[in-house]
């Protein structure tokens, strides 16, 4: 299993002027949680220049895709109108596994997580990461067992956030 | 004043009633402590607790959820 090089993996995305938000495990992470994460799971804009630099940015990557029965990934043909027909991909690239989610659970994708995305500075790249409410939206809309798992630390989270906003000093 | 390597009693039992009425107490002292990190610095702990699990487990996570 490749570690986890999510600065390369957003470094490679900036070059090819994808238009993303960084959401799931990894936004947390951003945002303060102390639970950690093994993929980069991002929502990508569908407007079609950003999906053909998604798809250069994944070909650099040598993006395959993640399946069980095959640590190395499956290759496929990795092209703008491939990933306009999905919903959700996860990936196995060189930087580490990064999973794409057009439309994320509780939310209708980039459109509705951009304007309340927060940007925040990694080695001089500017990135935009999902709020940390619509992080917790979407977690409970999938309500999966691992959402069930990371809801109540998020909430924590929130509420920590939230204190500071309103008493800036303590 | 406390002698150096004495077992302070009184520390120990504050600090166990204190986890015990408060079980968010430990989570929130370490969201507490990342909110005084840069976003870099969060990343970069992500980063070296992988880096530390795969150490343990090169071939990763036994199942993926």
């Amino acid at each position: 299993m490749p570690a986890l090089q999510a600065d390369e993996i957003f470094a490679c995305l900036g070059r090819h002027k994808v238009s993303y938000v960084v959401i799931g495990g990894l936004a947390a992470v951003l945002h303060g949680s102390p639970l950690p994460t093994l993929d980069v799971d991002i929502c990508p804009s569908r407007e079609p220049g950003s999906l053909e630099g998604l798809a250069a940015a994944l070909r650099e990557m040598d993006a395959r895709i993640r399946t069980p029965d095959s640590p190395e990934g499956l290759r496929f043909a990795c092209d703008a109108q491939f990933l306009g027909s999905l919903r959700l991909v996860n990936l196995v690239t060189r930087f580490g596994d990064l999973d794409v989610a057009f439309e994320p659970s509780g939310t209708t994708g980039f459109s509705d997580l951009e304007p309340r995305a927060v940007v925040m500075t990694i080695k001089e790249m500017e990135l935009r990461v999902a709020a940390l409410g619509d992080l917790i939206r979407s977690k409970e809309a999938a309500s999966r067992p691992k959402d069930q798992r990371s809801l109540p630390l998020l909430r924590l989270l929130l509420e920590e956030v939230e204190k500071r906003r309103r008493e800036p000093c303590s | 004043m406390a002698i150096p390597g004495a077992v302070d009693e009184a520390a120990i039992r504050e600090a166990l009633r204190l986890q015990q009425a408060d079980p968010d107490a430990h989570d929130r002292s370490l969201i507490v402590e990342r909110l005084g990190w840069t976003p870099e610095e969060r990343l970069e702990a992500n980063a070296t607790f992988l880096r530390f699990y795969l150490s343990l487990r090169p071939d990763g996570p036994l199942i993926r959820d």
